[in-house]
């Protein structure tokens, strides 16, 4: 298939790994944080990591939006599924992060009306089918994902449709990542930046990662060997003592980014004073809330919302894992107690958190290096 | 019209929308008012995908979806490996 197979041609891979081992001090060991979960999925689903030189370690950072999601907010979109009438819908992997007081899954199972939908718009259509019933949609994602809630509830607008709502739980990238970059107890020398988020907010917004703390930038694409050209991209920068944000993902990504994103969000959102993270804290205007002039549909004013705070679980090291402190098999009940299918943390959850990517395809034990079987030839 | 995707968010592969990342569809036809178009994926699963983001696109184009959204072109320009 066009513009996939060729990004995950073993032959092009192994020359790659050889550029980057040329390339790569052998005196020196590397840190690069890929911010986006779907690289994490990539890295292990591919084998890439396999690929790298021991001193070129590959950390995985908070870019996951369903990982990042607190307890707290679970509990309360529980609450709001719960109240009488009401359907709530949200994504599949939103289902089964467990809350203080179970998962949205266990709360369907106990009577409430959950339902799963691929899309905002899947959600407004349950709405305008089911008029003498209010539905929310329980909004969860970074920039790549608020514009099509944001176009959803335009949209709503537009067609009338007065019984949905959203529970806006929208982030943003940036904020987190100056918090890793304040964080004490990291040491990263790059990143690799979040292809699909920069579709929507362009290389622009990654600018002061390169000129305030000198690390080099390289957005990237979700094939293996985009993630892997990427590391060769960083690799080459540092070599050269060049900190610049380049664009790996030109077949996608324009450096502007999309305008008319850009304005939906704008108008329909507004940046919340601060946002809980789960293991991250709190981090000021990290997160999108409903813009006064959309109340209608904002499910936070709608229903009665408890605000519940909820401390992460002791056993759960996500925090370590979100900033890359730890790896996935460092944390104490990786693949124990917390596993796929019973998560303790959220890391566990989604297909894209580094703790069920890693269990998935790297299952208990560090795979010896060598060519991934995955990678067609 | 009836399209409904078959994807099962918890196998192993990425849900199209639980993720940071989007798939490549192509547009098979759009709406009357060029809001709404019908798009499938390269295993023939067709979703309703919403262009304001990407007013250019027309059917036979491929696009870059995410939840719903058509984010960009798919070959804004050709690929660089």
């Amino acid at each position: 298939m066009r513009f996939v197979d060729e990004f995950r041609n073993a032959e092009l891979g192994a020359r790659l790994a050889d550029q980057i081992s040329a390339v790569a001090d052998p005196s020196r060991h590397y840190k690069i944080m890929e911010v986006c979960g779907g690289h994490t999925h990539t890295i292990y689903r591919y084998g890439v990591a396999d690929l790298l030189p021991a001193n070129v370690e590959l950390v995985h950072g908070p870019g996951c939006p369903v990982c990042v999601i607190p307890m707290g907010r679970v509990d309360d979109a529980i609450a709001i599924a719960r109240q009488p009438g009401v359907i709530l819908t949200c994504f599949g992997d939103m289902m089964r992060v467990p809350g203080g007081k179970g998962s949205l899954t266990e709360a369907k199972a106990a009577g409430a009306d959950v339902r799963m939908v691929y899309s905002p718009l899947d959600a407004l259509r349950i709405a305008q089918a089911n008029r003498g019933r209010e539905v929310v949609f329980f909004a969860v994602g970074f920039e790549t994902t608020a514009p099509s809630t944001a176009l959803t509830i335009l949209r709503a607008q537009a067609e009338r449709v007065s019984n949905f709502t959203v529970y806006s739980n929208h982030v943003t990238i940036v904020p987190p990542i100056r918090a890793l970059l304040e964080s004490p107890d990291l040491r990263l020398d790059a990143f690799i930046g979040p292809g699909h988020v920069c579709t929507v907010v362009g290389a622009r917004p990654f600018h002061f990662i390169a000129a305030e703390y000198r690390k080099p930038v390289v957005i990237s694409g979700f094939e293996p060997l985009d993630v892997l050209q990427s590391a060769y991209m960083i690799l080459r920068q540092l070599a050269e003592g060049r900190c610049e944000v380049e664009n790996q993902y030109t077949r996608v990504v324009p450096a502007e980014g999309n305008a008319a994103a850009f304005r939906v969000l704008a108008d329909v959102f507004e940046l919340r004073p601060h946002f809980e993270w789960r293991g991250l804290g709190f981090i000021s205007q990290s997160a999108l809330k409903i813009s006064p002039k959309y109340a209608m549909f904002d499910a936070e004013l709608r229903f009665s919302v408890p605000g519940v705070r909820i401390a992460d679980p002791k056993a759960c090291q996500c925090g370590e894992v979100l900033k890359g402190v730890i790896k996935p098999w460092e944390c104490k009940v990786f693949g124990t107690a917390c596993t796929p299918e019973h998560p303790i943390g959220t890391c566990m959850v989604s297909s894209e958190g580094a703790c069920a990517a890693y269990y998935n395809f790297g299952r208990l034990t560090r795979r010896p290096r060598g060519r991934p079987a995955e990678m067609v030839s | 019209m009836t399209v409904r995707r078959d994807v099962d968010c918890e196998d192993l592969a990425h849900c199209i929308t639980c993720s940071d990342e989007a798939n490549r569809m192509r547009v098979l036809s759009v709406d009357a008012d060029g809001a709404i178009a019908v798009c499938v994926d390269d295993e023939g699963r067709q979703s309703e995908v919403m262009l304001a983001l990407t007013p250019e696109a027309k059917p036979g184009v491929e696009v870059l979806v995410h939840a719903g959204v058509a984010l960009s072109l798919a070959s804004r320009v050709e690929g660089n490996p």
